[in-house]
């Protein structure tokens, strides 16, 4: 299984010179925000390439009928479905690394308590990508990636309406999701953590299912 | 004794109106086994059961003479496979799909996968596969193959698409490649050439069923077809008949004992048969 992941990084990491390009563009955003601020998307945008990484490797993949291929290596159907899901959770450990380490370092001298906030903010970020990758897989085996592509922008949508509605009903301020969660009860963001793991676990089963199924 | 390092056994396949029916042949070490049949016959189907890739609806595929299902990744650690069109990312380097491929197989050989590529005069580094032409793709897909010391070979049209020359030193790597008895070579191909030269069994697939598997010089020298007219086709027996084509002109009837029905038939032309004359006799003749 190391060989498909190391591919995978290895495509990823042909496509660098884009997501640059694209972080470039996106640092020109931040300039006028706070440096905490900053930290934050930073992490948001890390989380973000850990959600769109394996649908481009899928991308190429597919381009390449690299299925056909990897189907012939020694390897084993559910090894092939979760090089794909650690790929996703490398690049989220990646965002939490470097995003936490800038929180870190801004986090030196700010107001008390702000570093802390930051972190649970980029935490649930973090938990939503998970989220959203255990959502996209499955769609991404059963359907291919132009498909899942369009699956994904409307569950983000959805998601995004979904939170908004909640915030506004609730009349609370609180845009970050873990502590928005907190607010209501001290349970709700371990409950939402816990929920996440399992879909994610529920989500690489039925990607294998779907995956061992192909061609029958 | 030789030794079977491939057995299939009445294996099936359904799907929709094709099915792949009781296909049962053996691949002995040290042969080249040629793999023949139209297009859609259920050659590739056949290839990708005997990989486990697809489940199957019945028999058995024993491989080195342990089951392809029950032990498949440890099965496949010892098949190297050729597809007809490349499968690797065309952003990469050979030297890049050996680091990937040296991390797939236990047995991976990075000086052998090296000398291939030389040997074949590819770039290790300094080409893009996306920059190579198709035989270099190819010798580069037989590269991958060979360099985790695989026993057993699947080649999927492996050469179709190929100019003589570069199909003749593919022929020659094969032909080195059994050159003993722990290893062999499932070889699907459309052109019959290639395995004229280099096969050692026929096995001919037409409509989903195996329609005889036997030793390559059996066919071509003793097989043939004997060459009439309409009239002349009533003359000759049932049990002498493998297959008939008629034609405006001629009708070529296809024997298994060329020798027997140029003495039976004397006034009739019994000529010597090659292995695409006897594809298409056997895809384009009449029932029998």
């Amino acid at each position: 299984m190391k060989g498909i992941l190391y591919k995978d990084l290895l495509l990823a990491w042909k496509n660098m010179k884009y997501l640059l390009l694209a972080f470039a563009f996106f640092a020109i955003t931040l300039v006028s925000q706070s440096s905490d601020t900053r930290a934050m998307m930073v992490g948001t945008y890390l989380c973000l390439v850990g959600v769109l990484t394996p649908l481009y490797t899928f991308s190429y993949d597919r381009t390449a009928r690299w299925d056909v291929y990897a189907r012939s290596l020694p390897l084993k159907r559910w090894q092939i479905v979760l090089s794909k899901y650690l790929l996703g959770v490398l690049f989220f450990a990646c965002g939490l690394a470097i995003g936490g380490g800038l929180i870190a370092a801004v986090g030196i001298g700010s107001a008390p308590g702000q570093a802390g906030q930051l972190f649970a903010s980029l935490a649930g970020m973090i938990l939503v990508g998970l989220l959203l990758l255990s959502i996209e897989l499955p769609v991404f085996y059963r359907f291919g990636p132009e498909k899942a592509r369009l699956l994904i922008i409307l569950v983000i949508f959805v998601l995004a309406s979904l939170l908004g509605a909640s915030i506004s009903l609730r009349e609370t301020e609180e845009i970050d999701l873990l502590l928005f969660l907190l607010s209501q009860s001290p349970a709700l963001p371990f409950l939402f953590a816990t929920c996440t793991v399992f879909i994610g676990i529920g989500s690489f089963f039925l990607s294998v299912r779907i995956y061992s199924k192909r061609g029958e | 004794m030789e030794q079977e390092l491939l057995l299939v056994d009445g294996l099936t396949k359904r799907y929709g109106s094709f099915t792949l029916d009781q296909v049962s042949f053996s691949v002995p070490g040290g042969s080249i086994v040629g793999f023949i049949g139209e297009n859609g016959a259920g050659k590739t189907t056949t290839l990708r059961l005997i990989l486990d890739e697809i489940p199957r609806d019945g028999g058995h595929v024993s491989v080195f003479g342990r089951d392809n299902r029950e032990q498949g990744s440890e099965v496949r650690e010892e098949i190297g496979v050729v597809f007809d069109e490349c499968h690797f990312h065309e952003m990469f380097t050979p030297g890049e799909i050996g680091k990937i491929l040296s991390k797939c197989y236990r047995c991976w050989d990075g000086e052998l996968y090296r000398s291939l590529l030389s040997r074949f005069a590819l770039p290790e580094k300094r080409k893009k596969i996306k920059e190579f032409s198709r035989g270099m793709k190819m010798k580069l897909g037989i590269a991958a193959a060979l360099a985790h010391h695989p026993r057993l070979l699947l080649l999927d049209e492996a050469t179709s698409g190929l100019d003589p020359i570069v199909r003749d030193e593919m022929l020659e790597l094969l032909q080195e490649f059994v050159g003993d008895e722990e290893h062999a070579i499932l070889f699907s191909s459309h052109i019959t050439e290639d395995l004229e030269k280099v096969a050692d069994y026929i096995v001919f697939l037409h409509k989903g069923r195996v329609m005889f598997s036997e030793q390559k010089d059996t066919l071509l020298y003793d097989w043939g077809v004997i060459k009439c007219g309409q009239a002349d086709l009533s003359r000759i027996d049932r049990e002498d008949i493998a297959a008939v084509k008629s034609g405006a002109f001629e009708t070529r009837v296809l024997t298994k004992n060329r020798e027997a029905a140029a003495r039976k038939y004397r006034d009739l032309t019994v000529d010597h048969t090659s292995i695409e004359e006897i594809m298409v006799l056997y895809g384009r003749g009449e029932e029998q």
